[in-house]
């Protein structure tokens, strides 16, 4: 729904109206005073400074559009500005103002324009003035976890000075460039999307399957995975298989089926940068509790593990995005059985030896008060 | 406090200047400027020179003129580089280029002009309409060159240039003479303001990349400066430039009559103008000797302006200041400079064109009574004179007659005939 409404962009999104958009947590006020040199009519370049001050959130989730953005400007326009408004007669002043902003995000960066209205001023016969005004940039969706940043580059005024009785004076309608003056630092905001304190974190149910070379069989996998991103692309997660049944072939034919847990030794580990995403090769012990042929108990039990644990290396199938989750492949070596019975080598036989494979389907479980 | 009543030494060579201006103004025989008319019209031929292929130097030095100059036509590009148009909008509406060009002075003698030239990007060039445009007042100094100030988005007549641009007519915006790195500004010098007017819209025809067609129906426009140099190109351009094909001409808040201009505004909110025509009127006629006039305080003011004020300073730092402030005696009871003044009045020949002629009844820089005059004199002449006023001063006058002006620049290039007011009062 929001990706329909949003320019796809990769990385970060652009979404309005922002329908769906909600807060995920508190917004943070943020403020930047920044130095303009604005071109007037009869006057050339003349200095303005503008604060701005907002709420931005400083984390936001992927794939979740920010609350829309509003910008509360107040403008300083200098002494000399006022003379020369004055000198027209003007007694107000009044229009529009567009921000040009750029949004940096892991992918690359987006620009954009924020528009704003000012409030019609009252002009003073000397001095400064200062003319308020109130933007509001699109709602921003980030798809992929990382550091955002809200930069502010320079300004379009569109300005309408009046006399006191409304009429135009004579410099009309005008649009004046206001150029930044260099050397500042123009970050209004920065967003960390995903990680964070609590932030970036996904929450999986898993399903899938693992196949077993040397017993030639499958056994269907459920479970879930809990996982965090953070700003630096760091991927860790947790994922706990449920105990599942195998049916496989004791030499080649005799039908057995046995009872497995798959117990990954560590939580995965890894780095989502760019939709890539790496895992480090994770421990996992093979349990087998139960071992039956035609319904007899050959083996297994408590202490039929494998002798040392398997290292899976799994792989995202293509772009993965935590936002809505992806596919995990591998393959694994089993190691002997150890700690299965009397009939232990039989069991083992079952298992042991490369060529094994694990898939695995990860798919976000609904939000769950959020 | 400019109703309180003068102290005595104060008033009196305001008044004294005042009388014998009047009464020099009056009855000075009208100078007339053959010589320079017989060499315009032997350099006619009007050949079209095609531009130098290379943009012009860089920076600043674009506008110093070559010496000696080149030789060349009236309207010739002697140098061009891309420019912009303004600001945002105006650059969206608009390609633009600065030039310089040769032309001609008060005294007839050859000089280099710098403007701009701008080419609306939806209109066809080859039959884009072309408004030769007078800038009003942009000051003294070098860096208040209307190419400067429109190429930087600070030019204050840009709601103008953009109306124009909308309608899909071209237009060349003259600077006039003088702007260059040691400025020699001849403000208000209206024979020198035409033809840099003029020859503005012929090195518009003549630069190769704005393609504009030298057959192009042409109008003159302006405000105030602009207004005096539109009618003063209005005027000469049977003479001057016969080929270019006018069709109508624009003058609002016009300075029709130096004197009457002049006066009112010592003490007054306009003083920096009537400083600033002396200063142009010096720069356009050396044997005016405005030097031999100074005080010490005047020098330095003078040249001070010179160097940095443009048209808000003028206003602002010399709003109440009086003639005596900076001159030990007033040049206008010198006939050298009655009779400059004299020649650069306005409302000598007629308007071969319609006129659009306007201007705002309460204006306090250039005073309604001798604009109105103007508009008397070319009714008198058999001018198609649409007279129309606002209520407004001179300031706001510079936008109030925008629409006005583009509606009967549209109805003149349409073929509709024009109604002049000459019987109204």
């Amino acid at each position: 729904m929001l990706a329909a409404a949003g320019l796809a962009l990769p990385g970060v999104a652009v979404a309005a109206p922002p329908a769906a958009a909600s807060p995920l947590r508190a917004a943070k006020p943020v403020s930047l005073s920044l130095k303009y040199q604005c071109q007037f009519p009869l006057l050339g370049a003349q200095p303005v400074t503008v604060r701005m001050s907002s709420d931005i959130p400083d984390t936001a989730e992927p794939g979740k559009p920010l609350p829309p953005i509003l910008v509360d400007t107040v403008s300083a326009v200098g002494a000399k500005s006022v003379q020369g408004l004055n000198v027209v007669g003007a007694a107000t002043l009044e229009g529009t103002a567009s921000a040009a902003v750029t949004v940096t995000y892991p992918q690359g960066e987006l620009k954009l324009k924020i528009p704003a209205v000012l409030d019609k001023t009252s002009l003073p016969a000397s001095g400064e003035v200062e003319v308020k005004a109130r933007g509001q940039a699109p709602a921003i969706r980030f798809t992929k976890a990382g550091k955002a940043q809200i930069l502010v580059n320079d300004l379009l005024l569109t300005l309408t000075p009046r006399l006191g009785d409304g009429t135009l004076t004579g410099l009309d309608t005008f649009e004046s460039e206001c150029a930044q003056e260099p050397g500042q630092d123009n970050k209004l905001a920065e967003i960390t999307i995903g990680g964070g304190t609590g932030g970036g974190t996904y929450a999986y149910g898993v399903t899938g399957t693992t196949t077993v070379k040397a017993g030639n069989g499958t056994a269907p996998l459920t479970g879930g995975l809990d996982a965090t991103t953070d700003e630096t692309g760091a991927f860790t997660g947790t994922l706990a298989l449920n105990p599942t049944k195998a049916d496989l072939k004791l030499l080649g034919f005799l039908p057995v089926q046995a009872g497995i847990a798959l117990a990954p030794q560590r939580p995965l580990a890894g780095s989502l940068t760019g939709g890539a995403l790496k895992l480090e090769p994770v421990p996992v012990t093979t349990k087998v509790s139960s071992f039956t042929l035609f319904g007899i108990p050959l083996g297994g039990g408590d202490t039929c593990t494998t002798e040392k644990p398997s290292e899976v290396a799994l792989t995202a199938d293509g772009t993965f995005d935590p936002a809505k989750g992806g596919t995990l492949k591998g393959t694994y070596d089993l190691a002997a059985l150890t700690g299965c019975g009397v009939l232990n080598g039989v069991v083992s036989s079952a298992f042991a030896g490369p060529g094994n494979t694990l898939a695995l389907q990860l798919a976000p479980k609904p939000a769950t008060g959020q | 406090m400019f109703g309180k009543f003068p102290r005595s030494g104060r008033a009196l060579v305001p008044v004294a200047a005042a009388l014998a201006l009047c009464g020099w103004a009056a009855t000075a025989p009208v100078a007339t400027a053959a010589p320079r008319a017989a060499t315009q019209a032997a350099s006619q031929a009007a050949v079209v020179t095609a531009a130098p292929g290379d943009p012009g130097p860089p920076g600043d030095d674009f506008y110093v003129p070559p010496s000696p100059l080149p030789d060349g036509k009236p309207g010739d590009v002697l140098r061009w580089r891309p420019a912009k148009a303004g600001p945002p909008g105006a650059r969206a509406l608009a390609d633009a280029w600065q030039v310089m060009y040769l032309s001609t002075t008060a005294l007839g003698e050859r000089n280099a002009v710098t403007g701009t030239v701008l080419v609306p990007k939806g209109a066809d060039p080859a039959t884009a309409p072309i408004v030769g445009f007078g800038p009003g007042t942009s000051g003294p100094a070098f860096r208040c060159a209307p190419s400067k100030f429109i190429d930087q988005g600070a030019f204050y007549e840009q709601a103008a240039l953009n109306g124009m641009l909308k309608a899909g007519y071209a237009v060349a915006v003259t600077d006039y003479e003088g702007y260059k790195p040691t400025p020699k500004t001849t403000y208000m010098s209206g024979k020198a303001m035409g033809p840099a007017l003029m020859d503005g819209v012929r090195a518009a025809q003549r630069l190769p990349a704005a393609k504009l067609s030298p057959d192009a129906p042409v109008v003159f426009r302006g405000y105030s400066q602009g207004g005096g140099a539109a009618m003063w190109a209005g005027q000469l351009q049977p003479e001057y430039a016969p080929e270019l094909k006018l069709t109508a001409v624009v003058g609002g808040g016009v300075p029709a009559d130096l004197t009457l201009v002049s006066l009112p505004l010592n003490g007054k909110l306009g003083f920096g103008f009537l400083a600033y025509a002396l200063i142009g009127l010096d720069n356009a006629y050396p044997d005016l000797k405005l030097d031999s006039y100074f005080n010490d305080a005047g020098r330095a003011a003078f040249a001070a302006m010179q160097k940095d004020t443009c048209t808000l300073e003028l206003i602002t730092e010399y709003q109440g200041k009086r003639t005596t402030d900076y001159l030990t005696k007033s040049p206008f009871l010198d006939k050298p400079w009655l009779a400059r003044v004299a020649e650069n009045k306005l409302g000598g020949t007629a308007i071969k064109v319609p006129v659009f002629h306007y201007h705002g009844t309460e204006d306090d820089i250039v005073a309604f009574p001798q604009d109105k005059a103007l508009r008397d004199k070319y009714c008198a002449l058999g001018v198609s004179d649409t007279w129309k006023t606002y209520p407004v001063g001179h300031i706001t006058g510079v936008a109030r007659g925008n629409a006005d002006a583009l509606a009967f620049i549209a109805d003149r290039l349409a073929g509709k005939p024009a109604t002049p007011n000459c019987e109204e009062t």
